[in-house]
């Protein structure tokens, strides 16, 4: 039987946590709170809720007992345990890092803080508006403004596909250059249509132009191939 | 279940600020800017890209202010939905400022930066030993080299001072190549260790009235202000082209760079002195001039970085799609000082 000292925390949905001293400690808050004498009965936390409050009894846990050994192994442990552990719903995963940042609990915050950062790296502002279910709020004058003054960074982020820069491109829209649509309808079976005359950087410009004349040919009924035979037979004037 | 998770809105702002902190590649922080006005505004306010850049650069401590050269636009950008104040161009400055600096350093091409050689602490038979030998390539059958004065006494340092191609650089790697008199002896003139210093002329400094190599010595203490300091490398004892590589590449504000060289090795058969001398020196970087320019302010050694828009065509994103493009760069050095080979002329190469 240990006498290992134990303090009792309570969440705001009235959840009750035995926990031990030295993992409770984890948290600076609690911390504080325990030096100070505050800690006979149950701590009330009223900014974090009892499933919240467990995950980050869990994660005190874990790096309580681990930081007595400081060999390297059980370093790549701990992170792969990190790993594992942050692996949750987005919604979650901000509630942990309001309540690390509340509980004070410094190595959750900066996992938390790190996690969300990796989500958001080499992601387009559209794909960061999915996840976030941002709204944006530009007016197109804006969005072609703010693209424009940094537009480096939007070349870049498509050129990233290793060495043969690839573009993913709706049927509907490959369809509208001619040479794409003439492979397209004899079956070739690549799953990356090749265009070994065709640089990135003009590519990029007419794929733009491509999704235009789509969504132009949704009202109008007139066929852009003109354009688009243009566009592939004389690249430089894109 | 679609939640909106716009937390820029609602976390705390020093979390906000520590997520996009962990941001290293600064398109990823242009993405960031795009999402929406409130996202741009954040970024703008917390002057997210000044940070971004003072992580690459501590040296960039010391911009007191930054200006933009030659905006060739008509009216002002585009305010998006913020309320116009001193307070806030000026941050909005900041914040293109250091965008287009954090794009300029992901896409250095790296070559030899030094403009010409200043001088030397000290030179024996000048000016046919003078510092300007250093900056030709060694050729091994004919001996081109730097030569100190003679000490008794080993521990008297020397010091070699050049000037850069620009008063703005990035530094990652100095190359420096002793002096071996004979092919076959073993009398290589190297030094104990070398360190390195970089900064910027106090005052108006004229190099035009100052020859190569005079052989005044030259009183570094009362000409230049150096503002960073190396670690001190050890130095082989060896005839061939020595790579120092700097812990970090370096912004050297102000395009002064000084070799110290620290601890004599080898005596003089003829007069027993310790000498120190030098074939080769080449200081590897990238000049980020004329896309950036900088000021220095006397006496506080802050200084107003200046972006020269006009200057930006030089460095076009669309750059030869090899793969030395963005973070990667490669300089290759074929070394040939081979000591005891009477050959061709040795060559030294860079691959981009």
């Amino acid at each position: 039987m240990s006498s290992v000292k134990k303090v009792t925390l309570k969440s705001s949905d009235g959840e009750i946590f035995e926990v031990e001293e030295t993992v409770a400690m984890e948290s600076q808050t609690i911390k504080g709170l325990i030096e100070d004498d505050c800690a006979d009965n149950a701590i009330p936390l009223p900014n974090v809720t009892g499933h919240i409050l467990s995950l980050v009894i869990q994660y005190c846990k874990e790096h309580t007992s681990s930081s007595d050994s400081n060999s390297s192994k059980s370093n790549e442990k701990l992170k792969a345990w990190d790993t594992q552990f942050i692996n949750v719903d987005l919604n979650v995963l901000f509630d942990l890092i309001m309540a690390a940042n509340y509980l004070n609990v410094k190595g959750l915050l900066d996992l938390t803080c790190q996690t969300v950062a990796d989500m958001i790296k080499e992601k387009t502002p559209e794909q960061i508006r999915a996840m976030f279910n941002i709204v944006n709020d530009f007016t197109p004058e804006e969005e072609e403004e703010v693209r424009r003054e940094n537009a480096w960074a939007f070349e870049i982020s498509l050129k990233n596909n290793n060495v043969v820069d690839t573009f993913e491109v709706e049927e509907s829209m490959a369809k509208e250059l001619q040479t794409i649509k003439n492979m397209i309808e004899d079956n070739y079976t690549d799953s990356v249509i090749p265009l070994h005359n065709v640089t990135s950087d003009i590519l990029e410009l007419v794929i733009e132009d491509c999704k235009k004349h789509v969504e132009a040919a949704e009202s109008e009924s007139e066929p852009s191939y003109s354009l688009a035979s243009k566009l592939i037979d004389d690249p430089l004037k894109a | 279940m679609e939640v909106c998770i716009d937390f820029l809105n609602w976390l705390d702002p020093d979390i906000s600020v520590q997520i996009l902190m962990y941001l290293e590649d600064p398109s990823d922080l242009v993405h960031v800017s795009s999402v929406s006005r409130s996202w741009r505004d954040f970024v703008i306010a917390n002057g997210l890209f000044k940070h971004l850049c003072l992580r690459m650069f501590p040296q960039l401590s010391r911009v007191a202010r930054v200006m933009e050269l030659n905006k060739c636009r008509a009216k002002k950008p585009v305010e998006v939905g913020s309320s116009y104040s001193m307070e806030w161009e000026s941050l909005a400055r900041d914040h293109r400022v250091y965008a287009t600096l954090a794009q300029v350093c992901t896409s250095f091409i790296f070559e030899d930066c030094i403009s010409e050689a200043i001088s030397a602490s000290s030179t024996d038979h000048y000016p046919d030993e003078s510092i300007h030998n250093t900056l030709l390539p060694a050729y091994t059958w004919r001996a081109s080299y730097w030569s100190s004065e003679g000490q008794s006494n080993p521990a008297v340092p020397e010091t070699l001072i050049y000037k850069l191609k620009s008063e703005f650089c990035v530094i990652t790697e100095i190359n420096i190549c002793p002096f071996q008199q004979h092919l076959s002896s073993l009398h290589i003139y190297s030094s104990n260790s070398v360190r390195f210093r970089m900064g910027h002329p106090k005052g108006p400094y004229d190099l035009g009235s100052r020859h190569l190599g005079d052989s005044l010595p030259c009183n570094a203490d009362d000409t230049f202000i150096w503002t960073y300091t190396s670690p001190e490398f050890p130095m082989a004892q060896e005839g061939c082209l020595q790579n120092f590589r700097l812990p970090e590449p370096v912004l050297c504000i102000g395009g002064i760079l000084q070799i110290e060289l620290l601890g004599r090795v080898q005596r003089h058969e003829m007069d027993g002195l310790f000498y120190i001398c030098m074939s080769y020196v080449q200081v590897v970087g990238c000049s980020l001039s004329p896309t950036f320019c900088v000021e220095i302010l006397e006496p506080s050694g802050t200084f107003v970085l200046k972006n020269d828009m006009q200057g930006k065509s030089y460095t076009p994103p669309s750059l030869p799609k090899n793969e030395a493009q963005g973070n990667k760069y490669a300089v290759e050095f074929i070394d040939e000082y081979e000591s005891g080979e009477e050959e061709d002329e040795a060559e030294v190469e860079y691959a981009l």
